[in-house]
C-alpha cells in the first residue's frame, strides 16, 4: 500500500521545524512546524503523467484550473516524479504551533498551591481558523482532555519539587492544524520547558503510530499520520510522549483493533523514530544560542 | 572547558560530586537545564542560562515594596516568591513602591525570603534583565561592572534577582551596554566588546 504522499511507512514528515525563544512577553518559548512542503505545479490539462499521480496519491490534488492548463498540488516525496515541470509556488501545509511557558510563578489562585511542589496547569487550545470548518473558540471536551494528559504525560518528566507554592504554565495553540496536533503541541512544549530553564529530566518527544489502510487485512505499521490517512476506511491512531534517554513513555492513547504483536512493533519504531526528533528539539535550543554568535 | 547543554545530555560518566543542576542516574551525570556544564576540582554542575530568580541565602537583591504591614513590608523580588523586610532593617519609612536594596538573610521551606540590611534607592533608573545573566554583568571579582562604572560614571547597584539600579549621566549608554551582555552573555571576549562599545558610543555624543 502506498502512502497518500509517497511516504515510506517509516518517514515521519518531511519538514519539521522547530524554532525556541519566539516570543519576548514569554519565560520560554517555541514555534514549531511540522508538515509537507508542497510544490505548486502548472501543466496541461490532459497530462498523462500527472492525472495517473494524482489517481494514485491522495495529496497529489489539483486545485485550480485555467484555460488549457491546471495547477497540481505535489508534496516532497514525490518532487522526483514532476522534475522539468514549471514550479509556481512552494509553501508548507501541516501543523503550526506556538508554545509559551510563564513561571514558576506566583499561583492564582493561592489555594491551589502546594507546599511540596509546582502546580503545573497545560492549556492545548486550536485556533478558529486552524482546521477547514470554523471551530468553536470555546474549548470543547476534545481539548479538555487533551490538556488533561498531556500535563500529565509532563508532570512526570519535570522536577516540580524544586519550586514549592508557584505554578508552571503551559499554553499550547495550534495555529494551523493536520493530524498530531496533540503530539506537535507537546514536542514544541518540550523545547519551550527547557527554553524557560525549567530542570527536566530530558527533553519530551511526542508523536503517533498507527495502521492505516482500506482493509483491516491489508493494513501497514506507519508512523506520524497526516490527515488523509487518519480518515483512511482502517486506520488506528496512537499518540505517545517518550523520555528518548531512557527509552520511558509517559502518554499512550489508542484506540481502534491491532494484531497480537502490533504494539510492540509500533512502540518499537516510534522509539526510533522518537530519537530522530529529539534531535531537531535539541539543535533548535543550541542555535538559539548560535544565532547570537552570528550578530558579531 | 564549559560546554553548552541541553536537559537530557551526559556530561559525564566519571565519579564526581554533583553540583547544581544536574541529576545523576545509572552512573552517568546528566544536565536538568540549558546551561553550560562543566567539571571542575571533582564537582559536575550546569550553570544555567534560562530561568526565573529562586531567593538564595545571601544573594543582594533590589525589590520593590508592595504591601506595608504593621511588623514590616512585603517586597516584591522578580521571582515566584516574596521577600519579607522587617521594620528594624530599614532606617527610615518605606511605602508602596519604594524600590530597595537589601540582602536575603534567610529562606524559609516554601523559598519566602527574610531580608535584612535595607537601604531605599531614590532618583535613577530601574531596569530588569534575565537574572541567570546577572554573573556576566558583575564579571570576575566585579571586574565587568567596576569597567561598566569606570567608562560612563554611572553608578550602578546589581539584584542578584535581575534587576540593575542606575544612577549618574550617561545612563543610556550604561543599560544599552547591560542589555548588550545580557544578550551575549554565554560568549568569550565580552569585557573588549563592552569596552569597544561604550568608548563608540560615548565619542558619537561628544562629536
Amino acid at each position: 500500500m502506498k502512502r497518500p504522499d509517497g511516504r515510506n511507512p517509516e518517514d515521519l514528515r518531511d519538514t519539521i521545524r522547530i524554532e525556541a525563544g519566539v516570543l519576548d512577553r514569554a519565560d520560554g518559548s517555541a514555534y514549531l512546524e511540522w508538515g509537507t512542503t508542497i510544490r505548486l505545479v502548472k501543466t496541461e490539462k490532459d497530462d498523462k503523467d500527472i492525472s495517473s499521480l494524482e489517481e494514485e496519491y491522495l495529496a497529489v490534488k489539483t486545485i485550480r484550473e485555467e484555460g488549457n492548463y491546471k495547477y497540481v498540488e505535489v508534496p516532497k516525496p514525490l518532487w522526483k516524479e514532476i522534475e522539468g515541470y514549471e514550479v509556481i509556488d512552494e509553501y508548507l501545509k501541516g501543523n503550526k504551533v506556538y508554545v509559551a511557558v510563564y513561571g514558576p510563578r506566583e499561583p492564582i489562585p493561592r489555594h491551589e498551591a502546594s507546599p511540596y511542589k509546582a502546580i503545573l496547569r497545560y492549556r492545548y487550545t486550536m485556533s478558529p481558523f486552524s482546521v477547514p470548518e470554523r471551530k468553536s473558540p470555546k474549548p470543547g471536551r476534545r481539548e479538555i482532555e487533551i490538556s488533561m494528559v498531556s500535563r500529565m504525560a509532563l508532570e512526570s518528566i519535570l522536577f516540580l519539587e524544586e519550586f514549592p507554592m508557584t505554578t508552571i504554565d503551559v499554553f499550547a495553540e495550534v495555529i494551523s492544524a493536520d493530524a498530531g496536533t496533540r503530539v506537535a503541541a507537546l514536542t514544541a512544549a518540550g523545547v519551550a520547558l527547557a527554553d524557560a530553564g525549567i530542570p527536566m529530566k530530558d527533553i519530551p518527544v511526542a508523536l503517533a503510530v498507527g495502521k492505516i489502510g482500506n482493509t483491516e487485512e491489508d493494513a501497514t505499521i506507519v508512523v506520524d499520520l497526516n490527515k488523509f490517512e487518519e480518515d483512511m476506511p482502517f486506520a488506528v491512531d496512537m499518540p505517545l510522549v517518550i523520555v528518548p534517554r531512557r527509552e520511558e513513555i509517559t502518554l499512550l492513547q489508542m484506540d481502534g483493533r491491532l494484531k497480537k504483536g502490533d504494539v510492540e512493533e509500533m512502540l518499537e519504531l516510534a522509539i526510533k523514530k522518537g530519537k530522530e526528533l529529539n534531535k531537531i528539539q535539541r539543535e533548535a535550543l543550541i542555535r538559539k544560542y548560535e544565532r547570537v554568535d552570528s550578530h558579531e | 572547558m564549559r560546554k553548552l547543554v541541553v536537559p537530557g545530555d551526559v556530561i559525564t560518566e566519571e565519579k564526581v560530586k554533583l553540583g547544581p543542576n544536574v541529576y545523576v542516574e545509572g552512573g552517568k551525570v546528566i544536565a536538568k537545564v540549558v546551561g553550560l556544564a562543566e567539571v571542575e576540582n571533582g564537582v559536575a554542575k550546569v550553570i544555567p542560562l534560562e530561568g526565573r530568580y529562586i531567593p538564595k541565602e545571601g544573594d543582594p537583591v533590589i525589590g520593590i515594596i508592595v504591601d506595608v504591614k504593621i511588623p514590616g513590608y512585603d517586597v516584591d523580588l522578580n521571582s515566584a516568591y516574596y521577600g519579607f523586610l522587617p521594620n528594624e532593617e530599614l532606617k527610615e519609612e518605606g511605602t508602596y513602591g519604594d524600590v530597595v536594596v537589601a540582602t536575603i538573610k534567610r529562606v524559609d521551606a516554601v523559598r519566602n525570603a527574610l531580608l535584612e540590611k535595607a537601604t531605599i534607592l531614590r532618583g535613577g533608573d530601574l531596569i530588569t534583565i534575565n537574572p541567570k545573566k546577572i554573573p556576566r554583568v558583575i564579571g570576575k571579582k566585579r571586574s565587568m561592572l567596576n569597567l561598566l562604572q569606570n567608562l560612563t560614571g554611572v553608578t550602578i547597584m546589581v539584584g542578584a534577582n535581575g534587576r540593575i539600579w542606575l544612577y549618574g549621566k550617561n545612563i543610556d549608554v550604561a543599560k544599552e551596554a547591560i542589555f548588550m551582555i545580557e544578550q551575549e552573555a554565554h560568549t568569550t571576549g565580552l569585557t573588549d566588546k563592552v569596552t569597544k562599545f561604550i568608548e563608540e558610543e560615548l565619542g558619537h555624543e561628544k562629536a
